[in-house]
């Protein structure tokens, strides 16, 4: 019983990862059923079948559980069936739960990223294009301008096996958004060991788009926010790419102005219907949020100001610290929300530092994290993903809303909190041990656990 | 006839090259199909804002600047007196004025109020990215462009920024209907000006240049190459593998026709002519495009102002016989197009008011839509045989909406504009004007306003040193002859190297040496702050202090045209978008 070495007990789900590297420390139970269990363990791995519902209490845990019992010294999260049954400081721990102490280990929620890019396209403003003539090759120069790209249907075009999910997972991000850097409908992917396309969660997806202050690029948004006159016949679903068109229909007989596929020059009940239409719909009425990537202040303004027509809709502003902060007085009180990097940013033209985070806090403007955006900082801080965040909390930004950025308020942001972002009873056991107090540097990421199971460890 | 299907190769070529791919094409028909979607946003724009004003009626914002020197410009001098701002308009200006209560006050006690000056030259600056093609300026605005807080440091608080419009490659025919006021045509794609291109080949002197058809034609390999495939040659040749190079099409051969050029013996690569020879002329080059902004700092709703505030034509687009006659083609249709206009706007009796060509100048809100002929004079008419792009743009020339702004340094060059434009009867201003000191009465005389910077030199010609090169004095003359003058800086952009002092942060500066040339310090004020509002058509709103004007003042700390003068406070449509001892943009220190 010895609290040297690690001490976890974690089942494997079936896949390639081999077990090896996990000491097992068994407490409370007595030897033969240990030994009973463990066969089976091995069994099932080589069986490559489904674990059996299974409880795991984890305890002696400080638990930052980001929900309404805040932060629980010394408890417990039982676990059965990926979800979380049980947790607190007195919990009872059932009979037949195998017990993992996680003494002196700060628990948190799995991350939720917001904003995964999950599909990159890409470049296409070439300044040639090469065009073929009579078995020829002709360069014509082109105006680099920009290009909507087609619409990503992430979860139709959904490869798992071509991204390198592990980089995401050993950061803690349990739980993704997958939005593509154009234009698109993005999925909610659960992280796995070894990905698979059961990866997606239910039939999450959210509308997304990229944004210039060019009259191409903000048209896309202004004709989708523009109810269309009269409701168009429910035609059949087009391509995909003209079907992502995001004018919500045709409002205004040129839909050709937001895709290159979309047959324009017809008249607009001719058009194929959007099968979004329903969700930009909802988009209008802000039952459900649109995802927009700003990329710069000036974009960030235009936005503003087209939204103050539509107070409804609801926007996850995805941009970075000085590209917002001079709007941040103009987002308070709106419907907009950000996603930001974890960064102490620089404000243009100047040397001053600034906690954009903080001073979004200071006017209640809901912030999330998205640990991802920059591949770059995904490599350097594998071990200790949060360290930008603790930068931010030690020149003032609150520590309970640095955490909840990274988990609760997203989860809350794309409305799936019922099933992820905090550790409370029937949430998705999805979270992140660290070996201390995950914003003490130092301390490092210990093991991901997603439905109950590690799926990475340091 | 062979000539004449080797001149059609670049373009035919070009527009097989449209014809490769669906998505190119379509592009154009989205550039064709685009007039309508402009207009009701619009509509939809102008309506929003009133119903949103109606129902809720915000508090009113007020703002008074009290004890200030207040030089108006239009009127006198105000000594210790008040400007009342609400919501971004001037309310009242005096001495004895009641504050109301809530309202912001500035104390200007010991400080100078001006109205905001105006740069009639300004690039780079408030906006982002190159508003050509299907971009619209209003789109293309960046309020937190850092260059404005030195433009707003030396008192600029809006100006007119000239616009890139996109330019083809070199010695590529245009067309001359391609429209980029509308820009329904030049779609930021080199796509459609290629399309269009198909008509300008043929563009002689003929009257007919003006029916553009953007047909897109089919043209085979035979007439590309000018003859018949011979039997047993390769169809499909590679670049530099093949010995036969003399059947290639190179691109400079595609611009210039095949017998203008030659490949050389050596590598291969294209020789180039020096000059095309072909039998059709250039086709006119396309106007410069100038739109005014204001530079409200982080206040996107106030910062456009108007579009197409010229009408520009290129550097020497109105230099050479050639050039003349079809400016005076050009001229001539249009004011038939408008008078048929005016004539079917009258019979219904719909808008009369609308419709006489003199009218006065544009829409009081400044938008847009003043400078579009098509939507105000008659429908009817304007369904029935649709203006070319050439027409429109001239239009609001014709009515005189917008001035033609000319660059005219020589005397001849001056002349030669003046002339024009008594014949033709549009307003002018002439740009540069180095020597329009010599013709300051033919000027005079003909109503027309020089841009001018008084810092500009240039040497006199051999024999003609009584009549020609640059003289310090031209200001003096000016205003003697009674010719309105603008002050441009020596530079239209903010640079952060060089030498001091020439760029557009000197403008007062370079009003402080239009003093020095002989004007009055009034006349010289003038020449940044209203003398440009009224050259772009916007003297409803900027340019001086009075009430209904937009709230541009400034908070000076002396005199407005002496160096040692520090802004320091810019208000932009009644809200502070530039405060020194904040922004730190200039030195702090106080004036001894």
């Amino acid at each position: 019983m010895s609290q040297t070495a690690l001490n976890f007990v974690f089942d494997k789900q079936p896949g390639p990862s081999d077990p090896a590297d996990q000491k097992l420390v068994l407490k409370r139970m007595n030897v033969r059923r240990a030994l009973y269990r463990l066969s089976v363990g091995i069994l099932l791995i080589g069986l490559v079948t489904p674990l059996p519902a299974q409880t795991i209490a984890y305890t002696n845990a400080t638990i930052e559980t980001l929900g309404e019992a805040g932060r629980i010294e010394n408890g417990t999260i039982i676990v059965r069936a990926g979800k979380i049954v049980a947790v607190g400081a007195n919990v009872e721990i059932p009979g037949e739960a195998r017990v993992v102490s996680l003494q002196g280990k700060t628990v948190v929620p799995g991350f939720v990223d917001p904003y995964l890019i999950y599909k990159r396209t890409p470049q296409t403003s070439e300044e040639s294009e090469t065009v073929s003539f009579g078995g020829r090759t002709f360069q014509i120069p082109r105006a680099a301008s920009f290009n909507p790209g087609s619409f990503d249907n992430i979860r139709q075009s959904f490869y798992p096996q071509s991204f390198d999910f592990s980089r995401h997972i050993r950061v803690g991000v349990t739980t993704a958004n997958l939005v593509s850097d154009s234009r698109g409908l993005s999925a909610l992917a659960g992280m796995q060991t070894d990905p698979q396309p059961n990866m997606l969660i239910d039939d999450h997806g959210w509308l997304f788009l990229r944004l210039t202050n060019e009259t191409t690029a903000l048209d896309q948004l202004r004709n989708a926010l523009t109810p269309p006159r009269a409701p168009g016949p429910p035609a059949s679903a087009g391509t995909t790419a003209s079907a992502g068109t995001p004018t919500g229909g045709p409002p205004r007989g040129a839909p050709g102005q937001t895709t290159g596929q979309a047959a324009a020059g017809t008249p607009p009940q001719a058009a194929p219907a959007d099968p979004n239409a329903a969700r930009w719909a909802d988009v209008r009425e802000g039952k459900q949020p649109i995802i927009v990537n700003a990329n710069n202040a000036a974009t960030v303004a235009h936005l503003l100001r087209l939204l103050a027509k539509h107070s409804k809709v609801r926007v996850l502003l995805v941009s970075t610290g000085p590209n917002v902060y001079e709007s941040l007085d103009q987002i308070k009180g709106t419907n907009v929300s950000l996603i930001l990097k974890p960064e102490i940013a620089t404000q243009p033209y100047s040397e001053r530092r600034i906690n954009v985070p903080q001073m979004a806090a200071e006017r209640k403007i809901p912030f999330a994290f998205s640990l991802t955006v920059g591949s770059s900082q995904l490599d350097a801080t594998q071990d200790d993903p949060l360290f930008p965040l603790a930068a931010l909390v030690k020149t003032g930004l609150d520590r309970q809303q640095a955490l909840a950025a990274l988990a609760a308020t997203p989860a809350k942001m794309l409305g799936i909190e019922e099933k992820f972002g905090t550790i409370e009873a029937g949430k998705a056991a999805n979270f992140v041990v660290f070996s201390g107090d995950p914003l003490a540097s130092g301390n490092r990421l210990e093991h991901v656990i997603v439905k109950g199971v590690s799926i990475h460890g340091n | 006839m062979a000539t004449r299907i080797f001149s059609h190769i670049g373009l035919a070529f070009l527009v097989l090259a449209l014809n490769a791919t669906a998505a190119m094409a379509q592009e154009r028909e989205r550039g064709r199909g685009r007039p309508q979607p402009p207009a009701s946003e619009e509509k939809a724009e102008a309506q929003t804002p009133e119903a949103k004003a109606a129902p809720e009626t915000p508090p009113k914002k007020l703002l008074a600047i009290t004890g200030g020197e207040i030089h108006t410009v239009t009127g006198e001098v105000i000594r210790r007196g008040t400007v009342l701002v609400e919501d971004g308009k001037i309310k009242a200006v005096g001495r004895d004025i009641s504050i109301p209560e809530g309202a912001e006050v500035i104390d200007a006690s010991g400080k100078v109020i001006t109205p905001g000056f105006v740069a009639i030259n300004m690039s780079n600056l408030g906006l982002r990215g190159s508003p050509f093609g299907n971009n619209k300026i209003e789109d293309a605005l960046d309020p937190f462009d850092r260059n404005m807080k030195f433009a707003l440091g030396v008192g600029i608080t809006s100006g007119c920024v000239e616009i890139q419009t996109q330019q083809g490659g070199r010695g590529r025919r245009r067309d001359s209907d391609s429209d980029p006021i509308n820009g329904n045509l030049l779609a930021s794609n080199s796509q459609n000006t290629t399309t269009s291109n198909s008509t300008s080949t043929d563009a002689t002197i003929d009257e007919d240049a003006d029916s553009a058809n953007d047909e897109v034609r089919e043209v085979t390999i035979t007439e590309l190459l000018g003859y018949d495939r011979r039997e047993g040659e390769p169809e499909h040749r590679f670049l530099g593998i093949d010995p036969e190079f003399g059947d290639y099409v190179t691109e400079s051969q595609l611009d210039y026709g095949i017998e203008n050029t030659q490949l050389c013996p050596c590598c291969g690569l294209p020789i180039l002519p020096t000059e095309p020879i072909t039998e059709t002329p250039p086709s006119q080059e396309q106007p410069r495009r100038h739109a005014a902004i204001k530079l409200a700092y982080g206040n996107l709703d106030d910062m456009f102002l108007k579009d197409n505030v010229f009408y520009s034509p290129a550097p020497g687009g109105l230099s050479g016989a050639l050039n003349r006659h079809n400016w005076r083609r050009d001229i001539r249709k249009a004011r038939e197009e408008l008078e048929k206009a005016a004539s079917a706007a009258n019979r219904p009796a719909e808008a009369p008011s609308a419709t006489p060509p003199s009218g006065a100048t544009g829409d009081p809100r400044g938008g847009t839509r003043g400078t579009r002929p098509t939507a105000g004079a008659g429908g009817a008419a304007a369904a029935s045989a649709r203006p070319s792009a050439t027409t429109t743009q001239l239009m609001p020339l014709l009515k005189k909406e917008v001035s033609l702004r000319v660059t005219a340094n020589t005397v001849t060059e001056i002349r030669d504009m003046v002339t024009l434009a008594e014949e033709l009867d549009y307003d002018l201003v002439v740009e540069g004007g180095i020597e329009a000191w010599v013709a300051a009465q033919e000027l005079s005389r003909s109503g027309a306003t020089v841009i001018f910077t008084p810092r500009q030199k240039r040497d006199p010609r051999l024999g003609e040193e009584d009549t020609s090169g640059s003289s310090i004095e031209s200001t003096g003359m000016f205003e003697a002859q009674g010719v309105p003058f603008a002050t441009a800086a020596l530079s239209n952009s903010v640079s952060m190297g060089g030498i001091a002092g020439r760029d557009l942060t000197s403008l007062p500066l370079e009003a402080a040496m239009a003093v020095r040339g002989g004007a009055s310090n009034r006349k010289a004020l003038e020449s940044i702050t209203i003398i440009p509002a009224r050259m772009m058509g916007l003297d409803d709103r900027i340019g001086s202090i009075e009430v209904g004007k937009d709230a541009d003042l400034l908070i000076l700390n002396g005199d407005p045209l002496d160096y040692r003068t520090y802004v320091e406070q810019a208000i932009v449509a009644g809200k502070i978008c530039y405060d020194r001892a904040a922004d730190q943009v200039y030195p702090l220190y106080d004036r001894k």
